[in-house]
């Protein structure tokens, strides 16, 4: 899951309008996340577990 | 392909005429490129020929301009492996790591064409009788200044964006990485890119000083160090005119609230701490882990996976998980590192060494330095930091604890605890159960504090590349039905 949030008390990426002072108010924080750690059907090049 | 080991100038390649210098394939010292550093009169000369061409490019129909990029990635898809073959040897990393640099090279141009519409080009709605236009215009001469750690993928998030909004460029390469540049370049030659719109100096620091202080640049986008951004920074203080995007480093946090699966912690720690021989900007730099058997076992299992790592050559089979750092010297710097670390207190529970003498192939440090008051450095290469923690709270304050705030990552934990981590943590990009080294391509890639300064890149580097035009405009010009109060015509 990829989700872009804003530390703002609206969590909605405004859509560029003709005001942009939103821009500057809060910064952008872009995310992986899992609720579940597990690992992968293949593991990289180079790993041994 | 094959190196030019030129300037390109206008349009024309050319030696360059200040000191010569070389770079040598870090594991096997073959040497990959030499050639003369773009000298004082011919950084002038790139940004005059930028500036020449900037109106007529800014002028071209953004469909012309979205194909001539377009071109340019077919020409990337036919020297793929060249490419990829000349990054795995300049960077040191992997033959198969390079591939996918090259194609995110190629990845780029569809995002950044998707970016350039969503978050600049046109909007236009109607507001009484007339019409609010927003438009987006390039600023001019933009230099870009990239690293080495990603040669190709870096500058290109710059020039892509840059170029599709209008801009012409002056690219200054990392001088530990000329080689790829050299290619990337022909292949925007081959692409049509017409002459000026795009110049390649090549150089260190005095080509690096030459560009950045030349008055005829109109934007500054810089990937590398803190130090180096920081001069920058106060370099163009006071500048209004100069737009300046910094992407800078991080003493990245990797938290460890508990371990649901000890062998996917492991892989997602050593994927955030060693994934490029930790030479990313995104690595995982402390980890950060409780007090008590939990933790321990986490620990020996990640010090006995660190030992069954692979590390080797570029173009060993059976492929390696890491390569080389980027130069012997770089591998010093590690080394010493290791040193200081261990001289301030530091308990090494695997040891960084050197795998084979004259090379920069090292194997990781993972060093337990609790409750020491070490600096808050960035080291860019294989060494995670160990720090235990008996709170949440504490956890918290020492991942916190950092000048820095690019990316930060948590294991394990519950939904509520993440959404805590999300709301405390100061980073651009924060992962839960996934390596701090992941990040979207269609997302912002930035940070805050000494990270960055607030521009950040990848889906919006849009952003910095064009600045807004507002307009109420009509056809027609004629008056009101009421006149103003006071007005008598």
């Amino acid at each position: 899951m990829i989700l872009q949030v804003t530390p703002s008390p609206s969590t909605a990426l405004p859509a560029r309008s003709l005001t942009g002072a939103a821009d500057y108010c809060a910064y952008p924080v872009a995310s992986m996340e899992s609720e579940d750690l597990h690992l992968p059907d293949q593991l990289p090049p180079g790993v041994i577990l | 392909m094959k190196a030019r080991r030129q300037l390109l100038i206008d349009g024309h390649w050319q030696e360059g005429s200040g000191e010569h210098f070389a770079k040598h394939d870090p594991v096997s010292d073959e040497r990959l490129w030499q050639g003369g550093a773009a000298s004082e009169g011919q950084v002038e000369a790139a940004v005059a020929a930028a500036r020449r061409a900037f109106p007529a490019w800014a002028r071209t129909p953004f469909a012309e301009r979205q194909a001539l990029v377009e071109r340019f990635r077919e020409v990337l898809e036919s020297h793929r492996e060249d490419l990829a073959t000349a990054i795995a040897h300049e960077t040191g990393k992997p033959l198969w790591e390079a591939r996918t640099e090259v194609g995110a090279m190629i990845g780029k141009v569809a995002i950044s064409i998707r970016a350039y519409q969503e978050r600049t080009g046109e909007r236009r709605r109607d507001l009484g009788d007339a019409t609010a236009v927003l438009r987006h215009r390039p600023h001019g001469v933009m230099a870009v200044f990239g690293p080495y750690n990603f040669p190709g993928h870096l500058p290109n998030g710059h020039i892509v964006p840059a170029l599709l909004a209008g801009n012409s460029v002056v690219f200054k390469p990392s001088e530990q990485t000329p080689l790829t540049a050299d290619l990337t370049l022909q292949c925007w030659q081959e692409a049509g890119l017409p002459d000026g719109v795009i110049n390649l100096v090549q150089g260190a620091a005095t080509t690096g000083q030459a560009l950045s202080a030349h008055p005829g640049i109109d934007g500054l986008l810089f990937t590398g160090s803190a130090r180096v951004g920081g001069i920058l920074h106060r370099q163009l203080a006071g500048q209004f005119d100069k737009i300046l995007a910094l992407e800078m480093g991080g003493n990245n946090p990797l938290v460890v609230k508990d371990v649901p699966d000890q062998d996917a912690a492991v892989l997602t720690i050593l994927q955030s701490a060693f994934l490029s021989g930790g030479q990313r900007c995104t690595c995982a730099r402390r980890l950060i882990v409780p007090e008590g058997q939990v933790g321990d076992h986490l620990l020996d299992a990640l010090s006995d996976a660190i030992l069954r790592l692979r590390v080797a050559g570029q173009f060993a089979e059976p492929a390696p998980f890491y390569g080389g750092l980027v130069s012997a010297r770089a591998a010093d710097g590690l080394l010493k590192a290791q040193d200081d670390l261990e001289a301030l207190g530091g308990v090494v529970l695997s040891r960084m060494e050197r795998l084979e003498a004259g090379t920069s192939l090292l194997r990781p440090a993972l060093i337990d330095v609790t409750g020491l008051p070490v600096p808050d450095e960035e080291h860019f290469g294989p060494l995670l930091k160990v720090s235990r923690y008996q709170s949440w709270d504490e956890a918290i304050a020492l991942a916190n604890d950092t000048r820095y705030g690019l990316s930060a990552g948590l294991i394990g934990g519950e939904r509520a605890d993440w959404d805590d981590f999300l709301l405390r943590i100061r980073a651009g990009i924060n992962n839960w159960n996934r390596q701090t080294t992941g990040a979207s391509g269609d997302a912002p890639f930035g940070g805050v504090g000494e990270s960055g300064n607030h521009r950040p890149s990848a889906f919006y580097a849009a952003d910095y590349c064009a600045y807004p035009v507002a307009s109420m405009e009509s056809e027609d010009l004629h008056l009101p039905d009421q006149l103003p109060p006071g007005v008598i015509l």
